[in-house]
């Protein structure tokens, strides 16, 4: 009679809670969800132990089998600790039920818990998602040293380079042949053509965001030209044609020269160097792992590059442009055709070279800007 | 030929300090003595010499005489264009010796000395172009745009002629294989204007160079509609042709004619351009003036009588002469 007694108490507190079964389904839930699980788990199994006496809800009934199901799953989710894990296998044993023979549910998928100081799983899933963070610091800080470190050296090299070929040209004795006239405007055909064709079958896809900052970044560059530091040659021959004010008109015509001819000069000088660098570099360093060595060559390199290939394609260019516009000038101020040419001649052969190098030190400077697609 | 040694393997210690290399005189001594001793001796030392030179390359001290004997001994290696590419700094170095002359190019004061050494870098680089493992690469660098500048020079002294001409044979070594990817390189970099050019003012050997790199150009199925593609490049093309055939009377080249030849017969293969050259064949090529010249060459008496064929073929079937001359816009 006692235990008969005993019996009916558990079956009717279990009966009570079956109408609850819901309450215990929600507390399960936040339990999950706060990290709580550590204190309803035994909870739990403490209720569920006496089942297997019960003849009502021992297994299979389907009140108790749905609690064992999101045991089950519970008992599957990673990093579960071990005390937990525990008190899940000693439920079903002490039930008789295999852990295998009951699927799990499927009713915590959705739901989000409380990740730090959760004390129902191990510090492993902390861990690994911490990683992430540190790779994103630490790739945060390369490019900058890299875009920065080697600026100076590009300037100090193309300064240097620039320096000893201006003075042995002017070095050179005045020549004048009437000739290489002819020549050179037989050359000035194609050279314009060939330049503005390359300029433009060059420039890839990938470039053309690139194509406004870039008109503004060289607008900045030339505004960068020290021109109070230019010093224009005015041979004394000049004086006998009379007082004009060369200097001055020369200053003129060499601004609108450079400026006419040097946005695609520039642009096939630049990507036609930084084709080459990328091919070479990436070949010679292929087993480099100092990213600063590559960095810091592949940029002496392509501002070398950039600088020969511009001094030497705007030459021709800027021959024609720069004889175009000082004898519009020239002959706005003297009437004499003639004398006209002789002027401009002089003028343009004496200059020429400070003006290529003044878009060899662009093209120069230019190719810096650009981060090398190295990688 | 016993083939050259595993490719180079320079470590990072080799950077920080490289070992000094021995001399070059002591090498060359060593191994002419080598020479008179056993055949096969003397291939081993002159492929570890060939190693020892283009390490020197790297070296501007050294650089001068690396080249000049390299250039030397090119046609001797047979790998040594694989050797040049992926040893380090190679490269580099040979455009470093194109670049540094860029500036005696206008006005026209190159040496003979520096053209000589130029020139010897620009045969190395040849070596690169003619290899089928390091042509692909060496156009994607885009390192034969570094030589246009030499071909755009208009000056007769032997410098610039010996130049232009050092210049035009890497571009001809790109083209022997009739690669397509070459020829869309070549079009799209304006290789055709630079090569007329030539062809106007150039020396016959230059010229017989030039001439076959269009020729190459041309057998290209792009290349051919590209040059006739308008009006103003077809001409172009021809009428350098036909200055080139009046120039033959005073300086005869059944080599350069040849190439003529081949280009006219290429260019009559397209019906737009067949058609046209109705109006602007060279008549020499037609009343037999040059046929002294092909008595011996038989192939080249067949371009020609196929020549003239396709232009008969195209002129019966064509509108009439003067509305030809209309359309053309001549």
């Amino acid at each position: 009679m006692i235990y008969a007694e005993f019996n009916c108490h558990y079956d009717l507190f279990m009966y009570y809670s079956s109408c609850h079964g819901l309450f215990i389904s929600i507390l399960f839930f936040q339990a999950y969800e706060r990290g709580l699980m550590i204190a309803i788990i035994p909870f739990t199994s403490k209720i569920l132990e006496p089942c297997q006496s019960s003849i009502a809800y021992r297994p299979p009934n389907p009140w108790t089998m749905g609690i064992l199901s999101l045991l089950v799953e519970i008992y599957n989710l990673p990093n579960l600790k071990m005390n937990l894990k525990f008190d899940i296998e000693v439920l079903f044993k002490n039930l008789s039920v295999d852990m295998k023979d009951v699927k799990p549910s499927s009713l915590l998928k959705d739901r989000i818990r409380q990740i730090e100081g959760n004390p129902d799983f191990s510090n492993k899933d902390v861990s690994a998602s911490q990683a992430p963070v540190v790779a994103e610091v630490s790739s945060g800080v390369m490019p900058t040293i890299n875009h920065v470190e080697p600026q100076p050296e590009i300037n100090s090299t193309s300064r240097a380079t620039s320096l000893p070929n201006m003075l042995s040209q002017y070095a050179a004795p005045l020549r004048l042949p009437t000739n290489n006239m002819v020549e050179d405007d037989k050359s000035a055909l194609i050279m314009p053509e060939q330049v503005s064709s390359l300029g433009l079958s060059q420039v890839s896809p990938s470039q053309t965001p690139s194509l406004s900052s870039s008109s503004f970044s060289l607008s900045q560059l030339i505004a960068a030209i020290p021109r109070a530091d230019i010093y224009f040659r005015i041979n004394e021959k000049l004086s006998s044609f009379g007082s004009l004010q060369y200097s001055k008109i020369m200053d003129m015509a060499l601004d609108k020269a450079i400026k006419e001819i040097i946005g695609p000069v520039i642009q096939r000088s630049v990507t036609i160097a930084s084709r080459t660098t990328k091919e070479l570099i990436l070949k010679d360093y292929a087993m480099e792992a100092d990213d600063s060595a590559v960095s810091r060559s592949a940029h002496l390199m392509v501002g070398t590059l950039a600088g020969s290939l511009a001094h030497v394609t705007s030459k021709e260019p800027l021959r024609v442009a720069l004889s175009s516009h000082l004898r519009s000038l020239i002959q706005g101020i003297t009437n004499n055709t003639e004398s006209t040419e002789q002027i401009m001649l002089i003028l343009v052969n004496d200059n020429l070279d400070l003006g290529c190098a003044l878009i060899e030190t662009v093209a120069t400077r230019k190719v810096g800007l650009y981060s090398l697609p190295l990688y | 030929m016993a083939n050259l040694p595993p490719s180079l393997s320079i470590g990072a210690a080799s950077f920080a300090a490289p070992s000094p290399p021995p001399p070059s005189p002591g090498a060359s001594s060593s191994s002419s003595a080598a020479a008179a001793a056993a055949p096969g001796a003397a291939k081993d030392r002159k492929m570890a010499s060939a190693e020892q030179l283009v390490l020197d390359l790297c070296d501007p001290e050294l650089r001068e005489n690396a080249l000049l004997d390299l250039s030397k001994k090119r046609e001797i290696f047979q790998d040594l264009a694989p050797l040049l590419w992926h040893s380090y700094g190679t490269i580099a170095a040979l455009l470093q010796e194109i670049v540094s002359i860029y500036p005696s190019l206008s006005p026209p004061t190159l040496s003979p000395g520096a053209s000589n050494r130029v020139c010897n870098a620009l045969a190395l680089l040849q070596c690169v172009a003619s290899h089928s493992d390091t042509r692909i690469p060496f156009l994607n660098a885009h390192i034969p745009l570094y030589l246009y500048p030499f071909l755009n020079t208009t000056s007769k002294t032997r410098p610039f002629e010996y130049l232009r001409l050092t210049s035009l044979g890497v571009i001809g070594a790109l083209v022997k294989v009739d690669d397509s990817e070459v020829i869309g390189f070549l079009l799209q970099t304006e290789i055709i204007p630079l090569c007329l050019r030539t062809m106007e003012m150039g020396s016959e050997l230059s010229k017989t160079v030039a001439t076959f790199i269009v020729q190459k150009i041309l057998l290209d199925d792009v290349g051919l509609r590209y040059i006739c593609a308008t009006a103003e490049r077809f001409f172009a093309v021809a009428s350098v042709l036909s200055q080139m055939v009046q120039a033959l009377a005073d300086q005869p080249s059944p080599r350069l004619l040849k190439h003529i030849i081949r280009c006219y017969l290429r260019l009559s293969e397209n019906s737009r351009a067949c058609t046209a050259l109705n109006s602007c064949l060279p008549n020499a090529l037609k009343d037999g003036t040059l046929n002294n010249f092909l008595q011996d060459d038989h192939v080249t008496r067949r371009w020609l009588q196929q020549l003239l064929h396709n232009m008969t073929m195209a002129g019966m079937g064509g509108a009439p002469h003067g509305g030809l001359d209309h359309i053309m816009g001549m």
